[in-house]
């Protein structure tokens, strides 16, 4: 099989350069921005409940309203029937890209 | 010029190695002038790009605060009035002549403090407990940080992009993201100042809490609003008196320990009743390396802010020679002022199980002052 002889022109070789310099330069300007709209990401919060009656230790999602110590009312244990008071709430990670 | 590619061969001509050394002297050349030129409008973008997203942030934030402010007040007026608490300052007493400085900063950050509150409190139409009145300024707070942040940054931006100064625009793009993740943090803030949920700096009222509630402690009188919005707990534990010393919650407030503490000092000295030491639990920064929810001691007064609570405690405790032992409880300044991780509520027990150790073997017989030092947003 013959070799394909490819004639290159040194003005065309020119242009390809000064273009792929240009390019470079674009893409290292677009990669230097940044997203516009951060994503805002909604913690996890969860109560922890314990029973005053036998000690037992429950978890829910935060409801508004709840704060250390309040007694939830419409809720018992699932033990012992027993009340319940709000014994910490917390998130168990935070965010990383609010 | 011929070189080979498998089976294609390209072929130069004479003027290739000609035009190749001119581009690379163009190349050359156009860094050389404008290498910095080329290096301000890259930094440029970015800042623009960074600017943008705390636009959005500030932007959010007063949305939330807005949106929650108005299921409580139908003022027509009220983003207004927001607007204006926003945009609010403070100037600080001039310290050409320190003498005294303390009492001056105190008493402008005590006007400021009660009338931003008055202040939010005017912006409510409908009744509102106390605790979530507290929580508004707390959150309306972090949104007028957001909101200077976003102006600094911009003043800087735009100064540096009008007189297209480029060490300006360096310093700006070095700082940047030191101040953008600060932003992030005050972005979570409101959220949890929306909801009342404790924070990272909630610790020390929180362990306070715990100490008074763990059926070791027997309560024996409380002093609710001791000092400004600060409650005192008279109790016993270990044999010992304590005297318990907190920020009124569940309301998002930091209370006067320092005045609290003094008083206490200063009772206890005219009662003839030896004060055996002071323990401080409260959060403190960490290092990047450090893990949240480490707990570790010291001497000192563990309490940040301005200075004048630190200052009085500092004062109270060297005139009266008490010792200050410091418990502190290490987080991120993200963590410190969002919702409560779980690894910081899970070193609650190793610090009172420290308080117990000092109770019991380091401190000389008397009572003893425990300070929880912190925002008691959500622990009462």
């Amino acid at each position: 099989m013959n070799p394909t002889l490819l004639q290159i022109d040194s003005l065309d070789m020119f242009v390809v350069f000064t273009l792929a310099f240009l390019v470079i330069l674009l893409l290292l300007m677009t990669m230097s921005r940044q997203e516009a709209k951060p994503r805002i990401v909604k913690p996890d919060i969860k109560t922890a409940l314990i029973c005053t009656s036998c000690g037992t230790k429950t978890i829910r999602e935060f409801r508004e309203g709840d704060y250390i110590s309040k007694e939830a009312d419409s809720e018992k244990c699932p033990r012992c029937g027993g009340p319940l008071v709000i014994d910490a709430i917390y998130t168990e990670q935070l965010p990383t890209k609010p | 010029m011929r070189v080979m590619l498998g089976n294609l061969v390209l072929q130069f001509d004479e003027g290739f190695g000609m035009f190749l050394n001119a581009f690379y002297i163009l190349l050359f050349a156009i860094l050389i002038f404008y290498g910095q030129r080329i290096q301000f409008h890259l930094s440029m973008m970015e800042m623009g790009g960074i600017l943008k997203q705390l636009f959005f942030m500030a932007s959010h934030a007063r949305k939330t605060s807005l949106d929650e402010i108005k299921k409580y007040s139908d003022d027509p007026n009220i983003e207004e009035k927001m607007d204006r608490l926003l945009n609010s300052f403070v100037i600080f007493p001039e310290s050409m002549d320190p003498a005294g400085i303390v009492k001056k900063v105190e008493h402008i950050m005590n006007v400021r403090e009660a009338r931003f509150l008055e202040d939010v409190r005017r912006m409510i139409t409908k009744e509102i407990d106390e605790s979530r009145l507290w929580n508004y300024s707390n959150m309306l707070e972090a949104t007028l940080v957001l909101n200077l942040i976003y102006k600094v940054i911009e003043h800087y931006y735009l100064l540096a992009k009008k007189t297209k100064n480029f060490f300006l625009m360096a310093q700006l793009q070095m700082i940047v993201p030191l101040i953008f993740n600060e932003a992030k943090s005050y972005l979570l803030a409101i959220e949890a100042f929306r909801l009342g949920t404790p924070i990272g700096d909630t610790i020390g009222p929180y362990v306070v809490h715990k100490l008074l509630n763990d059926g070791k402690t027997e309560i024996i009188e409380k002093k609710t609003d001791y000092t400004k919005d600060t409650d005192l707990y008279i109790a016993e534990r270990n044999n010992r008196r304590i005297y318990v010393i907190k920020a009124r919650g569940p309301g998002g407030n930091v209370g006067k320990p320092g005045e609290a503490i003094k008083k206490v000092l200063s009772r206890a000295k005219k009662s003839n009743e030896k004060i055996a030491g002071i323990i401080m639990i409260d959060a403190a920064l960490k290092l990047e390396g450090e893990k949240t929810g480490t707990v570790a001691e010291g001497v000192g007064a563990a309490i940040g802010g301005i200075g004048v609570e630190k200052f009085k405690i500092e004062e109270a405790a060297t005139k009266y020679s008490v010792p200050l032992y410091a418990i502190i409880i290490k987080q991120s300044i993200a963590e410190a002022i969002s919702t409560m991780k779980k690894e910081i509520v899970d070193s609650t027990s190793e610090v009172i199980r420290r308080i117990d150790r000092i109770l019991n073997n380091e401190l000389e017989e008397g009572s003893v002052v425990i300070a929880g030092i912190g925002n008691t947003i959500g622990v009462p």
